[in-house]
């Protein structure tokens, strides 16, 4: 008599064995199905951003920038980068697990470099131009490079630059500093004695010695002065906005939305701010 | 029947603007220019308001963009509106307009190309181009400049410069633009002064590709040369290197023409200048762009007899370029004039400086 059950099963697979064997071939199933989707989901992002696809299979983020301005990008004789830009950079690239890699191009080139491919990211201080909105994708902003008002923090009087009223603004001349606290005094009808030297570094000794109630410069003068002393603050909002952001092409959003993700991140976890320190 | 009426003056009245009579530049130095960017500038006024600070400050030289890819959108079909109102402001406030014409429209080059390329194929639509517009402005624009640093990659539509290429086009455009206009005077392109090295991807050295376009035969293809002197960090009277990028560099241009026989050929700084960018590398403290400024203007004036305009960059901009650009200028989108505006009209004047110690 045959030892096979009214199943069609061999005996010896009855009951728990085919319990697993069923398990097996519902598995095998489930992994085909998820290669396909997987598949599927990488055709798309691939269409959706061919660049991101191709930083993750070359292992590669091309950044372009115009190595002139320290401290956010320089390059040395060597050809080596360093800057706050490149900290970010590089901070992006082992983020992704990938390689950092740097082009220097003139900044008027940046835009034009970008679009053609040469390069996936800007970041090169590059101030948000709300007129090139249709042709790039920008991030949101890692520093306010704008005008601001620096005084002694011994100094209470001041909380903005409407308690200037009277008061002696140290500028260098000529600079965009200069300018903009003419203006200013000019539209909120202050008067207010405007010190503009012709050294920069004449202008902050006046506001050290007492000689100058407030000094306007931008934040990045603002912080050099500032840096390794704590005589001198800033007071109030900033007078001027100039965020600088990354920028990408419109055909990666998703390159973007990592940017974005890890900006916000660092942002919140003090990261941005360490790098900031290392600089400023 | 109200409801027109309210609809007509709800909208915003427009300036009118009469261009007036012909004005006059007053200066003790002719040579003085500046390049304006009125190519973006849409609202007439601010063309006129720009081109009379312009003659206030006293420059009679302007350089002026005007892109081929906003005049002829289409093929054949021309659209000089913009030109005329830049071209007829600038001869009503007496000024000479140096006219530099690039910018490839879209149906002049692939796809995904920059507007910076241009290739053979469409080398005979810019010469007619240029033919067209020298026509259009005959006996209002006697300068023209052919192309612009076509040794950098990017202005060659990042391919790599071709002094040949960049010739071949030179000698076609000139022959058309004298079929035009025989008196036209037709500028070589000013080069970017750059070092960069033998085989660079980004650019040619200057003195080099300007070698290798007399070797292709460019020299009966022009009748003056366009410069661009930028001074970087380095006054004015710093010396002449091969191997520096400064404002005397504009002295190693002239003499390599003179080496090729040109030396009688006039030349013209069409770009040039100081920056007083904070954190620029290549820039200056602003007091010192103000001392460099003048002391250019006034250097052409009395050392340079080969040039006949030192036309800095860059007068004002429609609106702020949001980079180092916008510490070139000398007059601020609001038409507020920089202390340099203020210390080169003291200068044509002969008035004492407001900045200046001298």
């Amino acid at each position: 008599m045959s030892r096979r059950r009214r199943t069609g099963w061999p005996l010896h697979l009855a009951g728990r064995s085919r319990l697993r064997a069923l398990l097996w071939i519902a598995v095998a199933c489930g992994a085909v199905l998820f290669l396909v989707l997987a598949l599927r989901l990488l055709r798309g992002a691939l269409q959706r951003d061919p660049t991101w696809a191709r930083i993750q299979h070359d292992r590669v983020l091309r950044v372009g920038m115009d190595a002139s301005f320290p401290p956010f990008g320089v390059v040395d004789e060597q050809g080596g980068f360093s800057g706050l830009d490149v900290d970010l950079a590089t901070a992006l690239a082992e983020r992704w697990g990938v390689q950092a890699r740097f082009s220097n191009v003139g900044f008027d080139g940046l835009y034009d470099a970008l679009k053609i491919g040469k390069f996936d990211l800007i970041i090169s201080a590059l101030p948000y131009d709300r007129t090139m909105t249709r042709d790039l994708l920008y991030s949101p902003s890692y520093f306010n490079a704008g005008q601001v008002l620096l005084a002694r923090s011994d100094d209470q009087r001041l909380r903005s630059f409407d308690d200037l009223e009277g008061k002696v603004v140290a500028v260098e001349l000529g600079s965009e500093a200069h300018q903009l606290v003419r203006r200013l005094a000019r539209d909120k009808g202050m008067r207010l004695e405007v010190s503009a030297q012709r050294e920069a570094e004449q202008a902050v000794a006046l506001l050290r010695q007492g000689q100058a109630d407030a000094l306007v410069c931008d934040r990045v003068t603002a912080y050099g002065y500032m840096r390794g002393t704590d005589d001198l603050c800033l007071v109030g909002e900033p007078l001027t906005d100039e965020p600088y952001v990354i920028a990408a092409r419109p055909d990666s959003p998703l390159l973007m939305e990592q940017v974005t993700e890890a900006l916000d991140e660092w942002r919140g976890n003090g990261m941005l701010e360490e790098m900031l320190g290392r600089w400023f | 029947m109200l409801f027109f009426i309210l609809l007509t003056l709800s909208g915003q009245p427009k300036r009118l603007v009469v261009i007036g009579p012909k004005r006059a530049v007053q200066t003790l130095n002719p040579k003085i220019g500046v390049h304006t960017r009125l190519t973006d500038e849409v609202e007439e006024w601010k063309i006129q308001r720009t081109l009379a600070m312009v003659r206030e400050m006293g420059s009679p030289w302007i350089v002026e963009y005007f892109p081929w890819g906003y005049y002829e959108p289409a093929k054949g079909r021309y659209d000089w509106a913009h030109a005329d109102m830049v071209i007829d402001h600038a001869v009503a406030q007496g000024l000479t307009v140096i006219a530099r014409i690039d910018f490839v429209p879209q149906w002049a080059r692939p796809e995904e190309t920059t507007f910076r390329y241009l290739d053979r194929d469409h080398f005979a639509d810019y010469a007619n181009f240029v033919y067209a517009f020298v026509k259009r402005y005959q006996g209002k624009v006697r300068h023209i400049i052919i192309w612009n640093e076509p040794n950098l990659s990017f202005e060659w539509g990042y391919r790599l410069p071709d002094p040949e290429a960049y010739t071949e086009l030179l000698c076609l455009v000139y022959t058309r633009a004298k079929e035009a206009d025989p008196q036209v005077v037709v500028l070589a392109a000013g080069l970017a002064p750059t070092l960069a090295p033998p085989g660079s991807e980004w650019g040619m050295d200057d003195l080099l590709f300007l070698e290798r376009m007399y070797a292709a035969g460019a020299g009966s293809c022009f009748d003056g040369m366009a410069i661009h002197a930028y001074g970087l960090t380095f006054p004015p009277d710093d010396p002449a290197d091969p191997q520096e990028i400064n404002y005397a560099r504009a002295e190693l241009i002239h003499e390599l023409m003179a080496r090729h026989g040109d030396g009688q050929k006039p030349c013209y700084i069409t770009e040039g200048g100081w920056n007083d960018h904070p954190r620029w590398t290549k820039a200056v403290r602003p007091y010192s762009r103000l001392e460099y400024t003048v002391r250019a203007y006034e250097k052409a004036l009395a050392e340079w007899d080969w040039c006949q305009a030192v036309c800095l960059w860059a007068f004002r901009y429609p609106w702020p370029q949001k980079s180092y650009q916008d510490y070139f200028a000398f007059v601020t989108p609001e038409f507020v004039p920089k202390p340099v505006y203020t210390e080169v009209r003291h200068y044509a004047r002969g008035e004492p400086f407001e900045y200046l110690e001298h």
